[in-house]
C-alpha cells in the first residue's frame, strides 16, 4: 500500500490509516453485530457539506500523521447506534449519550494502535474528545488536507476523516 | 462461575462504557452493581463499609487514578488483597498485560468485547481464583 496525495500537496501512508478504517468496522461489528460497508476514501473538498451532529475526535503527532482523526455522526445515526449499542432511546444528544462518540472512537483507537505496533509504527497515549454540530470536525481545518472514508450501516452514513497538519 | 447477587463495581471515566459494562453484566444475569467515573472514587466505593462489593471490572486509562493504579491499592490492602478484579484495556499490547499481571489483575479485556467474551473472561477469573 503506497501514499494517499491530496490536492493540497500532502500524502500519508494509506498503512497506517487502514487499521482505523478496519477498526471501524470491527468495533462496530462486535458491539452490535451489524453489517458496516466501507466506501470509497476521498480527498474532501468544499461540496462535501453533510450534516454532522457529533463528532469524536483525537489528536495524533507521530512521524507518520500530525493530525486529528475524528469519527463524524449525523444525530440520527449516532442515536440509533447509540440505541442499538446500549438499548436505550434518546431524542437528543444530550450529556449523557454524547461520550459514547468518544468512546466508539477510543475503541477504534486502540485497535489501530494494536495493529500499528505490530508493523512499527509506535503511537502514544491519546485522549478522545467530542464536538457537537457542524459541517466540520474544527473550525481551523481551512487549508487542511483532509482525508474522508465514509461507512454505511443500517441506519444511515457516518465517514472517518483524517485531517492533516500541513 | 460467579454468584449472580455478586455486586460489581464498574469502573470506567466513560458513561457509555459502564453502561455497556453493565447491560452486557446483567444479560449474563447479575443485577447489583456500583459504579465510579474514576480509580479514586472507585477506592472511596471500595473502602466504604456498606458497600459490600465481591468483583471489580475497571477501565484501565482514566483520570485522577488508573485501574492500574487502583488494583495496586487494593492488593496492598490486608481486607482487599484477594478481590477479583478484571482490568478493561483498549489496547492488547503486551507490555501493559504484562505489567497488570506482576500487579496482581486477575484477568483482562480488551475493548471492543462481546457479552460471551465477557461471561468467558468471569468464568476463567472464577476459575482461577477458586483453582
Amino acid at each position: 500500500m503506497g501514499a494517499i496525495d491530496t490536492s493540497k500537496g500532502s500524502s500519508v501512508d494509506a498503512a497506517f490509516l487502514a487499521p482505523f478504517v478496519s477498526g471501524v468496522v470491527e468495533v462496530l461489528t462486535m458491539q452490535i453485530d451489524i453489517k458496516v460497508e466501507k466506501q470509497k476514501p476521498f480527498v474532501k473538498t468544499s461540496d462535501f457539506q453533510p450534516d454532522i451532529g457529533i463528532i469524536g475526535m483525537i489528536t495524533l503527532d507521530c512521524p507518520q500523521f500530525k493530525g486529528v482523526v475524528a469519527v463524524c455522526f449525523p444525530q440520527d445515526v449516532f442515536l440509533k447506534l447509540y440505541e442499538a449499542i446500549l438499548g436505550e432511546s434518546h431524542s437528543e444528544l444530550n450529556a449523557e449519550v454524547q461520550d459514547g462518540a468518544a468512546e466508539i472512537l477510543n475503541m477504534v483507537y486502540g485497535q489501530a494502535k494494536t495493529v500499528l505496533k505490530q508493523k512499527g509504527y509506535e503511537l502514544g497515549k491519546a485522549i478522545p474528545s467530542v464536538v457537537l454540530g457542524g459541517t466540520a470536525p474544527v473550525e481551523a481545518i481551512e487549508g487542511r488536507s483532509v482525508i474522508v472514508v465514509p461507512f454505511k450501516i443500517d441506519f444511515g452514513t457516518f465517514h472517518l476523516e483524517f485531517i492533516m497538519q500541513d | 462461575m460467579f454468584d449472580l447477587n455478586t455486586k460489581i463495581l464498574v469502573v470506567d471515566d466513560m458513561n457509555t462504557m459502564r453502561k455497556i459494562v453493565i447491560k452486557a453484566c446483567r444479560e449474563i444475569g447479575f443485577s447489583n452493581f456500583v459504579e465510579a467515573p474514576d480509580g479514586a472514587i472507585a477506592w472511596e466505593r471500595l473502602s466504604s463499609s456498606q458497600e459490600e462489593i465481591g468483583l471489580v471490572i475497571s477501565d484501565w486509562n482514566m483520570p485522577n487514578c488508573t485501574g492500574l493504579e487502583l488494583l495496586k491499592n487494593v492488593r496492598t490492602d490486608e481486607k482487599m488483597k484477594s478481590m477479583p478484579f478484571i482490568l478493561l484495556t483498549a489496547e492488547s499490547e503486551v507490555v501493559q498485560v504484562k505489567e497488570a499481571l506482576e500487579a496482581g489483575v486477575d484477568n483482562y479485556i480488551v475493548k471492543p468485547f462481546t457479552k460471551d467474551i465477557l461471561k468467558r473472561k468471569l468464568q476463567d477469573t472464577y476459575k482461577k481464583i477458586h483453582a
